[in-house]
């Protein structure tokens, strides 16, 4: 039994403390509070949700295993996405070649979406779509490290001490990444950006 | 500063990152180059596009899934 406070209330330090002394209740909540944002990470990074799951799965693996070599004094945001990124970086140099693949099976969720989406007409929700793959498409033909500085920067809106902790470079470089990931972003969506515009 | 060296400082600019001086010279720069003004716009319409892009949802019970493969695969929990 947990003896935290609400999951919200606790900080991330509390909830791993309590954790690391073989709390699953406390382990239940870091991976709930953490696996959203991890999931659309490594989406992101792998443009495949199967892929993703999984890597999201061994991440909170590795952090269970791990739990004895984690500082209170490291952020365990950071900590958790760096070994999610490490992962997911792996993922990409196995594959011989890169491809995006459709996501097939429908799930719960797929079908909240298309109810949401019912507002829309065929045109609207065809067009829809492919400006999302599209999108998705551009991003995962970045360079990985740009491609995971602009995820972080963009879509995780983290600060750039946090993206340079993760991706294990100086702020500096950090920066730079996130620019260039962007340029060359613009580039690939010329077309999008003036259709939103 | 020339249109090259000005595109490294782009995103710095737009979140308002830059030091006193170099906001300076790459306002002066925009304001006489339409070119590199339209790439700011762009600049600025990525990452709007990119934060407005819809979050992806777990499926199923992770926690509860994870338990098991932590009892399974550590042998204990």
């Amino acid at each position: 039994m947990s003896g935290l406070k609400s999951s919200s209330a606790a900080s991330d330090t509390e909830l791993f403390g309590e954790f690391s002394k073989g709390d699953t209740a406390a382990f239940n909540k870091i991976v709930n509070r953490y696996q959203g944002r991890l999931l659309n990470f490594v989406y992101r990074f792998t443009g495949d949700r199967e892929t993703a799951q999984d890597i999201v799965q061994e991440t909170f693996l590795r952090v269970y295993r791990k739990r004895k070599e984690y500082r209170s004094t490291a952020n365990l945001s950071t900590w958790i996405f760096t070994i999610a990124g490490n992962l997911a970086k792996s993922e990409l140099r196995h594959r011989k070649r890169w491809h995006f693949v459709p996501i097939s099976k429908e799930t719960r969720q797929d079908v909240a979406e298309k109810i949401a989406d019912q507002s829309l007409g065929p045109n609207q929700l065809a067009e829809k779509k492919a400006m999302e793959r599209n999108i998705q498409e551009a991003i995962g033909s970045l360079p990985p490290k740009y491609r995971e500085a602009v995820i972080l920067r963009d879509i995780e809106v983290m600060s750039y001490e946090q993206i340079a902790q993760i991706a294990g470079c100086p702020v500096g470089t950090a920066k730079s990444r996130v620019n260039r990931g962007r340029l060359q972003l613009q580039k690939k969506l010329e077309q999008i950006i003036d259709q939103i515009r | 500063m020339d249109c090259k060296r000005l595109e490294r400082y782009l995103s710095r600019y737009l979140e308002g990152e830059l030091e006193r001086e170099q906001k300076d010279k790459v306002e002066e720069h925009l304001a006489c180059c339409p070119s590199c003004a339209g790439k700011l716009k762009k600049l600025e319409a990525i990452t709007a596009i990119l934060r407005r892009l819809k979050p992806v949802q777990p499926r199923g019970d992770l926690a509860a899934l994870l338990s098991e493969k932590v009892q399974r695969e550590i042998g204990y929990w």
